[in-house]
C-alpha cells in the first residue's frame, strides 16, 4: 500500500513537471550580462518596402553591435490587441511595440513601460512638441516616442465638385447644414456618385467618425471627472446628422460594409466624391486613377464641417509611438537601438517609404533636401502641407480623444473595443432607431463597462 | 537472497547452476497506471486545467490590463442573464446554427443522391462538389466578399447585365449580411454532409431498391420508404454534429461578416468581450455558458448514439 502511494506521488510529480515543462517561459531577451541581447520588435507598418527599410536598419545595427539580435514582426492593427493581450497574459511581451496612443496611458498605469527620455533627448530638441507632449505623463517622463504621424483629411474629387460650380468645394463649407446643401448639389450634378463615403467598414469607421463629429459639435466622450458621456444633445445631433446623410442618399450605401481599400478605390474610380482619409491613399490614386492630377482633380482640406452645437472642428491625429517594456532584460539595448533608429539616415529611410503617410517627427526633416526630393513629397506636397497645418492648429487629436485631458484616461481602449458606439450608430442609421434611445442604451452599456475603473 | 528454487547439493555430482534471482514483479496496476499516464497528463493539461482555469476566471472581474482579480461569485452570470446583448447574441447563434444546418442537410442529401448516380466523370464532379470544404476559411471569406462587392463584384456585374435597371441590393450591408453569411456558410460546409450521406448511400443493399422498383415503387416512394430510413442514423448524427460545429463557428463569421450586431454570435461576443473590452472575467463567463450548452449537446449526441448502438445489437 505504501509503495502504491509512493508511486502515485511520483507520478503526480512527474505530471506536474511535464505540465510545467510544457508551459514554457519567456522568450524575450536573454542578456546575461555578456553583451548579447535579443530584441523583439512589433510594428504595424506592414508595407513591404517599409518592412525592408526596418530590416536594413536592423541589419546595420546588428553589424555594429555583435551579439544583439533584433527580430521584427509586423502585426495588423486589427490583430495587435489580440496578440498583445496574449503576450501580456503569458508574460512574453516584446521589447518594443507600436501601440495606439490611447494605450500608452493604460500600459503606464500598470507600470509596464520604460521611460524613453534618453531617446527623446537624443533628438536634441528636433522633435515636434505636440508629439512629445502626448506621451509625457504625470511623472514628467516620456513613455512613448512617435515613429511618424499624419492627420485625417477631407479628400475630394475636385473634378466632380466642379460639375456643381455653385456648390463650391469642402473649403467653402463651415457647418453641417452647409455640407448637406453642398453634397446635395454634388449628387445632383453627378448622377450615380455618392457625395460622401467613409473609409473602411463600420467596425473601423464608426468609432473614428463618432468622436470626430462629436468633437466638431462641441461634445466630448468623457466629462471633467473622466466619466463617459454619450447621451448628450451633441451626440444625439451627431446621430441625426449621420442618419440624414444616409437617408438622403448623400452617404454611400456602402459606408458600413466596404473594405478600407475598396473605399479608397471608390474615390479613385469616381463612385464617391469625398472621403475622409490619410495620406497612404495617394498610392491607390496613383495606381487606380493615374490620369487624375494631384492637387487639381484630387484635393484635400483639413478642417471638418462644424455641428450646430460646436464652435470649432477636430480631426484625427495618427501618431503611434514605440513603447518599450521595462521588464525586458534587454531594455538598455532596446533604448540604444531606438536612438540608432532615429539617426538621420536611418529615420529618413523609414519615413521615406510612405512619405505622405509617415510624416517626420523631426521638424528639420521637412526642410531636408533629401526628404524634399522624394517623388511623393514633390507630387503631393499640398497634402503634406494640409496635415502640418492641422497639427499646428492644435485641433488634431488621437483616436477616441475629444479633448486633450482625455489622453490621461486609461480606459479609452475599452470603449473603443467594446463596439458600443458602433452598435449605437448602426441602430440609428441602419435600423431606423431613435437617436435619443440609442444614445441612452449606449450610455448605460458604457457606464456598466467603464464605471468599475473610475477613480472616484 | 531470495530464490524460488531450493538448492540441493548431492555428493559426487557437480552443483547445479544457480538460477539468477528473479526481480520482484511489479504489480499489475502499476502497468495500468503507467500506460494511462500519458493520456491522463494530456487530458489534464490540455482539457481539464484550461477548463478549470476558465471556470475560475468566470467568477472574477479579471481585466486584461488591470491588476485586479476580485471574486464576484456568480455576478458575471447574473449580469449576463440581464444583458440584452447576450440574449440577442444567443438568438443570432441559434438562428444561424439552425438555418445553416437545415439547409446543409437538405442540400447535402440532394447533392449526395445526385452524386450517387452513375454518370461520366462522376469522380471529377464529386471532387468539385466537396472542394468548398477543403478551402481555408480566410480564402472563402475573401473570395465571397469580392464576389458580392456591390460595385465591381461578380454579383453586381450579373445584376447590371442580366437585369439592367434593377435595384441592386448591397449584400454586404447590415440588412443583408446575415443572409449572405448563411449562404456562404452553407456553401462551405454542405460538402461535409454530402460526403457523409454519400458514404451511407454506398452501403445500402441495392437488391432492396431493385425489389421495390420491380414492385412498382417510383423514385419518390423508394426515397421515402427505403433510402431515407436507411439514412436516418447518419442524418441524426449530422444534425447533432453540424449543430455543434455551427453553434461554435467563429472563423467564417468573423472573417466574412465582421463583428456587427446582426452577425454577433456567441463566439464573436466572447471574442469582443475579451479582446475588445479586455474583460477577461466576463468573457470567461460567456465561454463557460457556451461550454455548458455544448456539454448538453454532446450528452444528447452520445446518448443518441448509445441508444442506436443498443438497437443495432
Amino acid at each position: 500500500m505504501r509503495s502504491k502511494a509512493r508511486l502515485v506521488t511520483t507520478l503526480a510529480i512527474a505530471s506536474v513537471a511535464a505540465l510545467t515543462a510544457c508551459s514554457g517561459g519567456s522568450s524575450g531577451g536573454d542578456d546575461g550580462g555578456d553583451g548579447t541581447a535579443t530584441i523583439n520588435l512589433w510594428h504595424t507598418e506592414s508595407t513591404p518596402i517599409t518592412v525592408e527599410a526596418m530590416q536594413a536598419i536592423i541589419d546595420e545595427y546588428e553589424a555594429a553591435n555583435p551579439g544583439v539580435e533584433i527580430i521584427q514582426e509586423t502585426v495588423g492593427w486589427g490583430d495587435l490587441q489580440v496578440k498583445f493581450q496574449a503576450a501580456l497574459a503569458a508574460g512574453d511581451l516584446p521589447e518594443i511595440t507600436h501601440v495606439e496612443p490611447m494605450f500608452v496611458r493604460t500600459l503606464y498605469g500598470q507600470d509596464l513601460l520604460l521611460p524613453l527620455d534618453e531617446v527623446v533627448e537624443s533628438l536634441d530638441g528636433d522633435y515636434l512638441p505636440q508629439l512629445q507632449e502626448m506621451f509625457e505623463l504625470e511623472d514628467g517622463h516620456s513613455y512613448g516616442i512617435v515613429h511618424a504621424w499624419g492627420t485625417d483629411t477631407t479628400t475630394y474629387r475636385a473634378d466632380l465638385y466642379a460639375n456643381a460650380p455653385d456648390a463650391g468645394t469642402p473649403a467653402d463649407v463651415t457647418t453641417w447644414e452647409e455640407s448637406i446643401e453642398q453634397w446635395t448639389a454634388v449628387a445632383e450634378a453627378n448622377p450615380g456618385v455618392s457625395p460622401l463615403l467613409l473609409a473602411g467598414s463600420a467596425a473601423h469607421n464608426v468609432n473614428e467618425e463618432v468622436y470626430l463629429w462629436l468633437g466638431s459639435n462641441g461634445g466630448t466622450l468623457f466629462d471633467e471627472d473622466g466619466h463617459v458621456t454619450i447621451d448628450t444633445p451633441q451626440m444625439i445631433e451627431v446621430l441625426e446628422y449621420w442618419k440624414e446623410l444616409k437617408d438622403s442618399g448623400l452617404l454611400s450605401p456602402q459606408w458600413s460594409s466596404a473594405a478600407y481599400a475598396d473605399s479608397l478605390s471608390g474615390l479613385a474610380n469616381g463612385d464617391a466624391a469625398t472621403i475622409y482619409s490619410f495620406g497612404r491613399a495617394v498610392y491607390t490614386f496613383q495606381e487606380q486613377a493615374p490620369d487624375l492630377v494631384p492637387g487639381e482633380d484630387i484635393q484635400v482640406y483639413g478642417p471638418r464641417p462644424i455641428g450646430p452645437s460646436g464652435d470649432d472642428w477636430i480631426t484625427q491625429l495618427d501618431a503611434e509611438p514605440f513603447v518599450v517594456f521595462k521588464d525586458s532584460p534587454d531594455a538598455d539595448a532596446t533604448v540604444d537601438f531606438l536612438k540608432f533608429f532615429y539617426e538621420h539616415d536611418n529615420y529618413l529611410s523609414w519615413i521615406g517609404t510612405v512619405p505622405t503617410q509617415l510624416l517626420p517627427v523631426m521638424p528639420s526633416m521637412f526642410e531636408d533636401p533629401e526628404w524634399q526630393a522624394l517623388p511623393e513629397v514633390q507630387n503631393w506636397d499640398f497634402w503634406i502641407d494640409v496635415q502640418r497645418e492641422a497639427l499646428d492648429s492644435g485641433r488634431a487629436y488621437p483616436l477616441m480623444v475629444t479633448s486633450p485631458e482625455e489622453m490621461q484616461l486609461p480606459y479609452l481602449s475599452d470603449l473603443y473595443g467594446s463596439g458600443i458606439l458602433v452598435d449605437m450608430v448602426m441602430e440609428v442609421v441602419e435600423s431606423g432607431g431613435d437617436p435619443a434611445e440609442a444614445a441612452a442604451t449606449a450610455q448605460q452599456r458604457a457606464d456598466e463597462l467603464l464605471s468599475p475603473q473610475y477613480q472616484d | 537472497m531470495l530464490t524460488d528454487t531450493p538448492v540441493r547439493a548431492e555428493a559426487g555430482t557437480s552443483p547445479p547452476p544457480v538460477k539468477p534471482a528473479r526481480k520482484p514483479r511489479m504489480p499489475q496496476w502499476f502497468w495500468g497506471v503507467l500506460l494511462v499516464l500519458p493520456s491522463a497528463v494530456l487530458v489534464i493539461g490540455v482539457i481539464a486545467v484550461p477548463i478549470a482555469y476558465l471556470a475560475r476566471l468566470s467568477l472574477t472581474d479579471a481585466h486584461a490590463y488591470l491588476p485586479r482579480i476580485n471574486d464576484v461569485g456568480l455576478g458575471n452570470f447574473a449580469d449576463l442573464a440581464a444583458s440584452p446583448q447576450f440574449w440577442q447574441s444567443l438568438r443570432t447563434t441559434v438562428v444561424y446554427a439552425t438555418l445553416t444546418v437545415a439547409i446543409q442537410l437538405a442540400l447535402g442529401v440532394v447533392v449526395a443522391l445526385l452524386m450517387h448516380q452513375k454518370f461520366r466523370a462522376r469522380g471529377l464532379v464529386r471532387l468539385i462538389a466537396i472542394a468548398p470544404y477543403m478551402i481555408p476559411a480566410i480564402i472563402v471569406a475573401l473570395v465571397w466578399r469580392w464576389l458580392l462587392e456591390p460595385n465591381n463584384g461578380a454579383y453586381s456585374w450579373i445584376v447590371r447585365n442580366v437585369i439592367p435597371g434593377a435595384d441592386q441590393v448591397n449584400l454586404l450591408s447590415p440588412t443583408w449580411i446575415f443572409v449572405s453569411l448563411v449562404v456562404v456558410s452553407v456553401w462551405m460546409y454542405t460538402p461535409f454532409v454530402v460526403i457523409s450521406v454519400l458514404a451511407r448511400l454506398q452501403t445500402i443493399d441495392l437488391s432492396i431498391i431493385e425489389a421495390a422498383t420491380v414492385d412498382g415503387a417510383g423514385p419518390w416512394r423508394r426515397f421515402w420508404a427505403i433510402i431515407l430510413p436507411e439514412l436516418s442514423p447518419v442524418l441524426l448524427t449530422l444534425v447533432l454534429l453540424r449543430f455543434m460545429f455551427m453553434f461554435t463557428k467563429f472563423d467564417i463569421v468573423y472573417l466574412f461578416a465582421g463583428t456587427g450586431q446582426e452577425v454577433r454570435t456567441l463566439p464573436l461576443l466572447t471574442f469582443q468581450t475579451i479582446f475588445g473590452e479586455s474583460r477577461l472575467g466576463a468573457g470567461a463567463t460567456l465561454a463557460m455558458v457556451m461550454f455548458g450548452l455544448l456539454v448538453i449537446f454532446t450528452t444528447v449526441y452520445l446518448r443518441t448514439m448509445h441508444r442506436r448502438s443498443e438497437e443495432t445489437e
